[in-house]
């Protein structure tokens, strides 16, 4: 009986680590559980309208292009959808920022913004080489932008303002890209009205050249 | 000075008929053109309004242009090739230098008038004709 009782527990016991396995497993499954596209808006909370998100995504882009900054924004309901124990939205925005599971062009000039709707609550994480400027930009903007408008629950209007903010504030502050852009364009413009004056004058002196050379005159100024 | 208050409405006038008379008795025509800016290659420039005022078109290649530069102030006169086989290039020079003569008098009429008298000599002399009436056409021509 004895022996039988012994071999119950020890069947339990199996269930159990099994079951605990199961859980574990689970859990770490549920803390990799948000499916992530390769796209710099992922609204898994569907709060975004699609026009904004479509802006969003293309500013985003040009961003990446201008400043060499790769922003990414993930918006969810809530962690608790996506992990079971009570880990915190930094842990967890820390452990997804360095996965696998989010793709970055270079992750060390990177940022990653999480924002959990229900929870009331927003993260983000960013790679060493951000500048400490920008990084102050979007805590200021965080504060003064997105929070106000997520305490009205606009969320929408808090997180596309926000963005636009951002950029704006971030794109303004790159003035030597703005002078090399300008001046460039400037060197580019003038070259093509140079051009464009040379040929001008090669057309004119075409046209003059064409006429018959014929008959004969004189002329004289009176000045 | 406006280019096109240059001539007043009399002094066309007066050369319109004088330059018709002239062609009752020779084969050439002879136009008048004034212009505001000819440029510096002046006589290129005559040749141009030459063709575009279809004076090339002549058996005989014998017509003549003046052409008067209003802000340039400078006068071009232009023979084809038929007239310009029975002259010197003196002539021409000649011309242009009687004529400028009376513009820095301000003698506009004279000075195109004398200039004119001097072409038509050669032009009756090489190409003479004997029409009664010539054929009616615009002869003084100001740039648009």
């Amino acid at each position: 009986m004895r022996y039988k009782n012994n071999k119950n527990i020890s069947f339990f016991r199996k269930i159990l680590r099994f079951m605990l396995l199961l859980i574990f497993i689970n859990i770490i499954l549920n803390a990799r559980g948000i499916e992530i596209k390769d796209e710099h808006i992922n609204d898994l909370a569907k709060i975004l309208k699609e026009t904004d998100k479509k802006s969003l995504e293309e500013l985003l882009i040009k961003f990446n292009k201008m400043q060499n900054i790769e922003i990414k924004v993930i918006v969810i309901n809530s962690l608790k959808d996506y992990v079971q124990d009570e880990m915190v939205i930094q842990e967890y925005v820390k452990e997804l920022f360095n996965s696998e599971r989010i793709k970055f062009l270079d992750k060390q000039k990177a940022i990653l913004f999480f924002i959990a709707l229900n929870d009331r609550k927003l993260h983000y994480e960013y790679g060493e080489q951000i500048p400490v400027n920008i990084i102050s930009i979007l805590s200021s903007v965080i504060d003064n932008k997105i929070i106000p408008c997520f305490k009205n629950e606009e969320y929408s209007r808090g997180i596309y303002e926000g963005i636009m903010e951002f950029i704006k504030k971030t794109g303004g502050r790159d003035k030597n890209k703005f002078i090399k852009f300008t001046k460039s364009f400037y060197i580019i413009i003038s070259i093509f009205i140079l051009f464009f004056i040379i040929l001008l004058f090669k057309i004119k002196n075409r046209k003059i050249s064409k006429v018959e050379n014929f008959g004969a005159g004189a002329f004289g100024s009176w000045e | 000075m406006n280019f096109k208050d240059f001539l007043k409405e009399e002094e066309i006038t007066l050369l319109n008929n004088m330059i018709k008379s002239i062609e009752k008795q020779t084969k050439c025509k002879i136009r008048i053109y004034i212009m505001k800016k000819i440029g510096k290659d002046a006589l290129n420039k005559a040749r141009e309004i030459f063709i575009k005022l279809n004076l090339r078109d002549s058996d005989l290649k014998n017509n003549i242009l003046f052409v008067v530069s209003i802000k340039d102030k400078k006068i071009v006169i232009f023979g084809d090739d038929g007239i310009a086989e029975k002259v010197n290039d003196n002539f021409w020079i000649n011309a242009v230098k009687a004529m400028v003569e009376k513009f820095k008098n301000n003698e506009f009429v004279i000075g195109l008038s004398g200039g004119i008298n001097l072409i038509a000599e050669k032009a009756i002399e090489y190409f003479p004709d004997k029409k009664e009436e010539v054929i009616p056409g615009q002869i003084i021509y100001f740039e648009k």
